[in-house]
């Protein structure tokens, strides 16, 4: 990482623990002596898809584009965050759905940089528990939220919606979690959630360390009380999470349990799961 | 060639542009030429290079990757290098978005990101970022009697006495396959806007609203999520200046074209005869009889 700056995407499939993360980071980097308001992250961040960042960077009316050509700007955005980042001395954050894939001409993703000049974290989390989380987050049955998974033109938001950020193509659930770890563009760490649950303060630390950040034990410590769920939890009861879909049929902050599926989803169902991506469970450690 | 009138501008197209009104051919030149031709990769001496363009001058470039490149000189001519996959109706949107938008800026306008509407030959613009609705509220409007006088972008002019005119414009409305059917637009309807794009040209009422009219609000528009009522409150000029700014169409064009001051003192006096409103209203079209509603009163109440 370039003294001081950077670009840092925190990459991962959706209902994975992003959000979490991104309140792990807020909360260290705040300095505050109070949990930070979910509803203003005060993390220091861009966008690679809310429209109108993008058309005032680009000067192009994204409602006119294609998927194909939206999933162009990707590299074109990476760049110009990149080079934002660059001139300024804190790291930049930039949360992404986004499958890893190559682009025509073999364009990666995020655009070809220097060593260094942006790295990932990549949070992967048990997909039989992405599926509870998403069927409730989503308002889909259990059902659909497992077809979703398996489907390889998965995209959020759905593509014909009119909406405040292009669609995120996110392919498959292995095809995702195999992309970004696969890839040797951009230098990932990769979070399990189910550790990161188990042992917040050792696995958010070596995250820290990963993206060159000091890691001061009491200040880890700190972040992860203040990023706890319960406060969460009390916050988004209080105050609503901006965040929530209207239509959700659960709070945005549940209980992130791991193995909660075990209580939700049918045997046929876990099995349907299993079959269609076994091999990167496996590489997860998550059979 | 294509002859139509795009905010005001005689335009002659080798491209036939959809969406726009084809006139027959103008006695004297054309204030803009738009046609094919090969395009350098980039510009002599830049003053800004971003991520799709880069300005020089008067000189302008712009990319819309996998699609085509754009060339915008001196508010009189834009040149158009086709992407090998691509067509000119591909293209078109673009040009008649981006492109003109720069003809605009080079040729020292103000242009606000807004539809403009008239009713009793007074002109309100409805303005505000990519998704707002100010397309779907102006198509509303305009089946509850309003004018149509322009769509997403409204050049604003001054007249001899320094009072603000907007022109109508030679462009048809372009709304989500949504909108149409929520409003009952179908018979309407013309051609896509682009191929797997659910965006449809859609013809307005007819007009018969004058050439020039003066503008007497400016509508803000923002959603808010819950379906509360639309609420509106009215802008002291000194809170209405800063927002109009980044209401400009291709803001941050303007900003690297170095046209801020003047757009200062442009917005200025448009701000001594037109009142500025911010309008909040709900997102879907449960209650856009509510916000039309409150658009007609708040204007009824300027007279």
């Amino acid at each position: 990482m370039p003294p001081g700056g950077g670009a840092v995407w925190l990459a991962s499939f959706p209902k994975s623990g992003n959000t979490w993360l991104r309140l792990l980071l807020a909360n260290l980097l705040s300095n505050q002596d109070k949990p930070v308001s979910i509803n203003s992250i005060p993390l220091k961040g861009r966008s690679l898809v809310r429209r109108t960042y993008i058309e005032d960077v680009t000067l192009i009316d994204t409602d006119l584009l294609t998927l194909d050509e939206a999933l162009l700007l990707r590299p074109r955005m990476a760049a110009a965050i990149i080079a934002e980042a660059s001139e300024d001395e804190n790291l930049l954050f930039v949360k992404t759905h986004d499958a890893y894939c190559r682009l025509p001409e073999c364009e990666p993703l995020l655009g070809r940089h220097d060593r260094g000049a942006a790295k990932a974290l990549y949070i992967v989390r048990d997909p039989r528990d992405v599926v509870v989380s998403l069927a409730s987050h989503m308002s889909y049955t259990v059902d659909e939220a497992v077809r979703r998974l398996c489907m390889d033109d998965h995209f959020i938001p759905d593509v014909h919606a009119v909406t405040t950020h292009l669609p995120q193509h996110l392919q498959n659930w292995s095809r995702h979690v195999n992309g970004w770890n696969d890839q040797a563009d951009v230098p990932v760490h990769v979070i399990r959630y189910e550790d990161l649950r188990a042992e917040p303060v050792s696995i958010f630390g070596a995250a820290v360390a990963f993206l060159g950040l000091d890691v001061q034990r009491e200040k880890v410590e700190q972040a992860v009380r203040f990023s706890d769920f319960v406060e969460l939890q009390t916050q988004e009861t209080r105050n609503n999470f901006r965040e929530r879909p209207p239509g959700a049929t659960a709070p945005f902050f549940r209980k992130g349990r791991v193995s909660g599926w075990v209580e939700v989803l049918t045997e046929e169902q876990s099995a349907q799961i299993v079959a269609a991506h076994g091999n990167a469970m496996r590489r997860f450690r998550y059979l | 060639m294509f002859y139509c009138r795009i905010c005001g501008l005689d335009v002659a197209s080798q491209l036939a542009l959809p969406g726009v009104v084809e006139v027959h051919a103008p006695h004297d030149e054309p204030d803009v030429v738009v046609r094919y031709g090969d395009i350098p990769s980039s510009l002599d001496r830049p003053s800004y290079v971003g991520p799709t363009w880069q300005v020089s001058g008067q000189r302008f470039l712009f990319e819309v990757p996998g699609v085509a490149r754009f060339l915008v000189n001196d508010g009189r001519a834009i040149t158009i290098e086709l992407n090998e996959a691509s067509t000119k109706e591909d293209a078109a949107p673009f040009l008649l978005g981006t492109g003109i938008g720069a003809i605009l800026h080079q040729r020292g306008e103000l242009l606000l990101h807004g539809s403009a509407v008239a009713l009793n030959n007074r002109a309100v613009i409805l303005s505000g970022p990519t998704g707002a609705g100010k397309s779907t509220v102006a198509a509303a409007l305009c089946k509850a009697g309003f004018q149509f006088l322009s769509d997403d972008v409204s050049v604003i002019r001054f007249d001899s006495d320094d009072h603000p005119v907007v022109t109508s414009d030679g462009r048809q409305h372009k709304l989500w396959s949504d909108s149409i059917q929520h409003l009952s637009l179908a018979d309407r309807q013309r051609n896509v806007v682009r191929e797997k794009i659910h965006k449809f040209y859609v013809d307005p009422p007819r007009s018969n609203a004058a050439a020039l009219l003066p503008v007497v609000a400016v509508f803000l528009l923002d959603k808010v999520t819950p379906p509360d009522p639309p609420s509106i409150i009215q802008l002291s000029p000194v809170n209405a200046a800063p927002l109009l700014r980044e209401n400009v169409f291709k803001s941050s064009l303007a900003q690297h074209m170095g046209r801020n001051g003047a757009l200062f003192g442009q917005i200025a006096s448009l701000l001594r005869h037109s009142a500025v409103f911010r309008l909040e209203r709900a997102r879907g079209f449960d209650r856009i009889n509510e916000t039309l509603e409150t658009i007609k009163a708040a204007v009824e109440e300027l007279s």
